[in-house]
């Protein structure tokens, strides 16, 4: 098992977002609200919130450090 | 205020289940869609963090200095992370120390080195891979030594070498999954005399590094192997205790907005004018317990 962490480190880590920002937004979502639809509705607003806003916020860092 | 449209049955007890188990407090509760998500989404990013951190990121270690300790985080997975206390004592025990003797038997494969003292006397020295097998012996000299045999390559050269001695075994407890190993090389003159020295690692029981704490040379050869990634995996192992909580107050006292139709709204929902959700069942008065 020591070889998985091995092999995920061939991985650039921003990929990790993903899996991450995912799980916290149905988390989320799921003790916000009770109905089923509502929850897997609001949870992919949130995925879609989460990736836009850590694009924008990378969008800026790449800006700054321009030619660095 | 709860709403009685969710079956909380005993809310404290479901809290207990939603700490011990994620996801566990919902489905007493018959909150079946819930409690599978939220076991299923805090479990597999608990242990994914695991796994990408070599399965030796999550472990309780009292450092006085250090008040942001991860454990306090990863502790509300519940019970996949409490062994970590377990093992925590079993590392601080007086009895987890470097031993100079087996009591019982050891087979099981081996890796290292074998140093001679004498190159005339036999092989010579180099990196050795093959299975290694020790029993608790005795010698009249020395009292209770170890006797077995290594049997595998020398620099990819069959070779079976006779061991007996007194040996050096590393702690019993620790996060490494290989422990440290020493022991003598014998010739087979009678009484055997000692013409090297076999040092290398054999594997640690499971049970004997799950969630223990890593050593400082173990601790500092993961970094450097893994890098960022052991920040990573930290940060998973961390978020999904985080993200139980949530769990556990939402087992006990219910869903922030509920179903968002009445008189707990989604501020979010009423600040953009959202209508409220059509398939969700209307609110009910809360039942009159006067009433039979």
């Amino acid at each position: 098992m020591e070889s998985f962490g091995l092999l995920a480190a061939g991985t650039h880590a921003s990929w990790y977002l993903l899996p991450l920002a995912l799980t916290v937004s149905l988390v989320y979502s799921a003790t916000r609200f009770e109905h089923p639809p509502q929850i897997l509705r609001r949870s992919a607003r949130l995925f879609i919130t989460i990736l836009v806003s850590m694009a924008a916020l990378f969008a800026v860092l790449f800006l700054l450090s321009w030619n660095l | 205020m709860l709403d009685p449209r969710i079956p909380f049955k005993n809310r404290y007890f479901a809290g207990v289940l939603a700490f011990l188990l994620p996801g566990a407090g919902h489905v007493y509760q018959g909150r079946y869609f819930k409690g599978i998500l939220c076991g299923v989404c805090v479990l597999v990013t608990f242990f994914y963090g695991m796994a990408l951190g070599s399965w030796s990121v999550v472990y309780w270690k009292k450092d006085p200095t250090n008040f942001l300790n991860p454990y306090y985080a990863q502790v509300f997975v519940g019970l996949p992370a409490l062994p970590s206390l377990v093992q925590a004592r079993r590392y601080e025990s007086r009895t987890n120390v470097d031993e100079m003797s087996i009591s019982g038997p050891i087979n099981a494969s081996f890796h290292g080195s074998l140093r001679m003292h004498d190159r005339a006397a036999g092989p010579a020295d180099g990196f050795v891979i093959g299975q290694i097998e020790l029993r608790p012996g005795s010698r009249p000299t020395e009292g209770r030594v170890v006797q077995g045999t290594f049997t595998g390559t020398l620099d990819k050269k069959e070779i079976t070498l006779k061991l007996e001695g007194i040996p050096k075994l590393g702690k019993a407890v620790s996060a490494d999954p290989y422990r440290e190993i020493e022991v003598d090389v014998v010739d087979n003159a009678e009484p055997p005399q000692v013409i090297g020295r076999l040092r290398g690692e054999i594997p640690r029981r499971f049970l004997d590094r799950f969630e223990a704490p890593p050593d400082e040379r173990y601790y500092l050869d993961l970094h450097g192997k893994l890098g960022k990634f052991h920040e990573l995996a930290m940060t998973f192992t961390m978020i999904a205790g985080l993200l139980n909580i949530l769990v556990i107050l939402d087992a006990v006292e219910g869903p922030a907005y509920g179903y968002g139709d009445g008189g707990e709204q989604d501020p979010k929902a009423s600040a953009s004018g959202d209508k409220a959700d059509k398939t969700v069942p209307p609110a009910q008065p809360p039942p009159d317990p006067t009433k039979k």
